[in-house]
């Protein structure tokens, strides 16, 4: 009889525990809140997540599905978190499951996505290659006065990290800077990242601008670029400055092409959407127009 | 949550979502509210689309138009595909439906030069209320793969003793894909939205149907010519002034932090 009582106990202590591990979204709902997180622009992502619960019962910002979707947000954007005397760019690149790897100082960080701070430190030992390292510590001098010379530094911030080793390597470099103004309707989001190998330097563009005061406009502006390059890593001060100058040549390219296209709309693009005026340079008589059309129109 | 709340959350989210993927958005936002989900495709800004009726007649295809899943044709009509129990406009509203048609050609023609119009009408308590559309594309234009401006007028036009009263809200909503060497595909889309009243007596012996063509044609050509005027400073703009706040051209950080150090506005650094 008592082992009856006890397994049907547990059975029920199962059952009720599975109750509970049962997430709040169904596969539809959670497929739409994934897409909703995803699409939109950074700085932007707890307000959507506020408004979602809203939309659909029992659910809070802090359910695990949901904390798993800005995660992925905030390491897409390139979001930049700070905390224990830290100040990192976390990505794709150095997220491992639960915490992020800051390859330079050899520790491993605990972040909270809501708050975009680092939590907690923890030291980790990495592999190494001197060479690379030598590459990566003057990289690091060069992008952090390239940023302040060039970007805004309102929520900036870049990452140096390299993987392989000094006969296979490729060294990823990430720039970005956010440009948030929530309070007066909007946002920017600038992110470049780079690939480096011994012979090219890869880059992407995402840029995005938001403004929604009278409605909501969005500029989305993607590229990509590539360019030959001859690294040796014999003298990483030499070719820190060279990988650096390269990124500072396309940027500025990228930045004039984009003022001459932002040039070209007034006379092209809305000219050929709708006059300012008619050919006869005056508004319309009314009167006089709606007699003429419809008048004497028999009904 | 109460159904008006869970509308704004809708459409607080909404208007953070790329424009240009906005029929995939509010279709997922409706599957989330099923019950409200009709109330919030109608408040939605979306780029008109057009249709063709069995006259050969292309028409635009909007809420204003809609029943169900059927489109009423304002040459014939007629809802596409066949519909029973339609909603249309009474006799009277029709005849007025069919002389703003030909008035908004015209203006259609004086300052679109091309592109597609249409007007919708529907009886309300007291007056009716009407949408007059417009879709053109851009083609042909340097470095443009796709660029489209869709007009949404809608004019609620109410009686109050002698007087009426003209309420207009214009959606202008445009979506431009370009691509060009130096710059990659550059995407700019969404859509600005400007309100107008305007009450007043109408005088007695004058022809009632031309003085609302008259009054709604003019409101919406002042409205229309306003956010015109202001597509260079919010869209063009305000996205341009935001990137170039992120990312400046060599020089020009010192430059500005210089004026505002002489401006005396260190304070601007603090916020």
């Amino acid at each position: 009889m008592d082992q009856e009582q006890q397994e049907q106990e547990q059975q029920e202590v199962q059952q009720q525990e599975e109750v509970q591990n049962q997430p709040t979204l169904n596969q539809k709902q959670f497929k739409i809140v994934k897409y909703v997180i995803a699409n939109t622009p950074f700085g932007q992502a707890n307000l959507v997540i506020k408004d979602l619960c809203k939309l659909i019962n029992g659910l809070n910002p802090d359910d695990p599905q949901v904390l798993s979707e800005l995660k992925e947000h905030n390491e897409e954007h390139l979001a930049v978190v700070k905390g224990q005397g830290l100040k990192v760019v976390i990505s794709t690149l150095n997220s491992n499951e639960d915490f992020y790897v800051d390859q330079k100082n050899s520790k491993t960080l605990k972040v909270n996505h809501e708050q975009l701070t680092i939590v907690s430190v923890d030291d980790v030992e990495l592999p190494k290659d001197p060479q690379l390292d030598a590459l990566r510590d003057e990289l690091d001098k060069q992008l952090d006065l390239y940023l302040k010379n060039n970007f805004n530094e309102q929520l900036s911030g870049f990452y140096v990290l390299y993987q392989g080793d000094a006969s296979d390597f490729t060294i990823y470099v990430g720039i970005t800077a956010k440009n948030l103004q929530l309070n007066n309707y909007y946002v920017g989001d600038w992110i470049s990242k780079w690939e480096i190998t011994n012979k090219d330097i890869k880059g992407k563009y995402q840029i995005q601008a938001h403004y929604y005061e009278e409605g909501n406009i969005q500029l989305l502006n993607k590229h990509d670029v590539v360019k030959p390059i001859q690294l040796k890593l014999q003298d990483p001060k030499k070719e820190a400055q060279s990988i650096v100058e390269i990124i500072d040549a396309l940027e500025t390219e990228h930045l004039k092409g984009l003022e001459q296209i932002y040039g070209q709309f007034n006379n092209i693009f809305f000219k050929a959407m709708r006059r300012q005026l008619p050919v006869t340079q005056s508004k319309i008589d009314w009167s006089t127009n709606v007699a003429k059309l419809v008048g004497n129109l028999k009904l | 949550m109460e159904s008006k709340e869970k509308i704004l959350a809708s459409l607080n989210i909404l208007k953070r979502l790329p424009p240009t993927q906005m029929q995939k958005n509010v279709s997922a936002i409706a599957n989330l509210i099923p019950d409200q989900a009709e109330e919030l495709y109608q408040r939605i800004d979306k780029p008109l689309s057009l249709k063709t009726d069995d006259q050969g007649q292309a028409f635009i295809q909007s809420e204003f138009n809609r029943d169900g899943d059927s489109y009423r044709s304002p040459n014939d009509n007629r809802y596409y595909p066949e519909l029973q129990d339609a909603l249309f406009p009474s006799e009277q509203l029709r005849k007025l439906e069919i002389k703003a048609n030909i008035v908004f050609a015209e203006y259609l023609k004086l300052y679109y030069e091309g592109g597609h119009s249409n007007c919708y009408f529907w009886d309300q308590d007291n007056g009716f209320a009407s949408a007059w559309l417009v879709r053109k594309d851009v083609t042909g234009a340097k470095n443009v793969k796709e660029g489209s401006w869709s007009s949404i007028n809608v004019i609620d036009v109410r009686r109050e003793d002698k007087k009426w009263k003209y309420k207009l809200t214009t959606s202008v909503v445009l979506d431009m894909k370009l691509e060009e060497k130096f710059v990659g595909s550059f995407d700019l889309a969404g859509s600005l939205v400007k309100t107008k009243e305007e009450t007043v007596i109408i005088p007695d012996k004058v022809d009632i149907d031309l003085f609302h063509l008259e009054k709604i044609g003019s409101l919406i050509e002042e409205q229309e010519s306003q956010i015109r005027s202001n597509l260079d400073t919010l869209y063009v703009g305000k996205t341009k002034d935001v990137v170039f706040a992120t990312r400046y051209f060599q020089g020009e950080k010192q430059y500005q932090q210089q004026r505002q150090a002489l401006a005396g506005e260190f304070k601007q650094k603090y916020n």
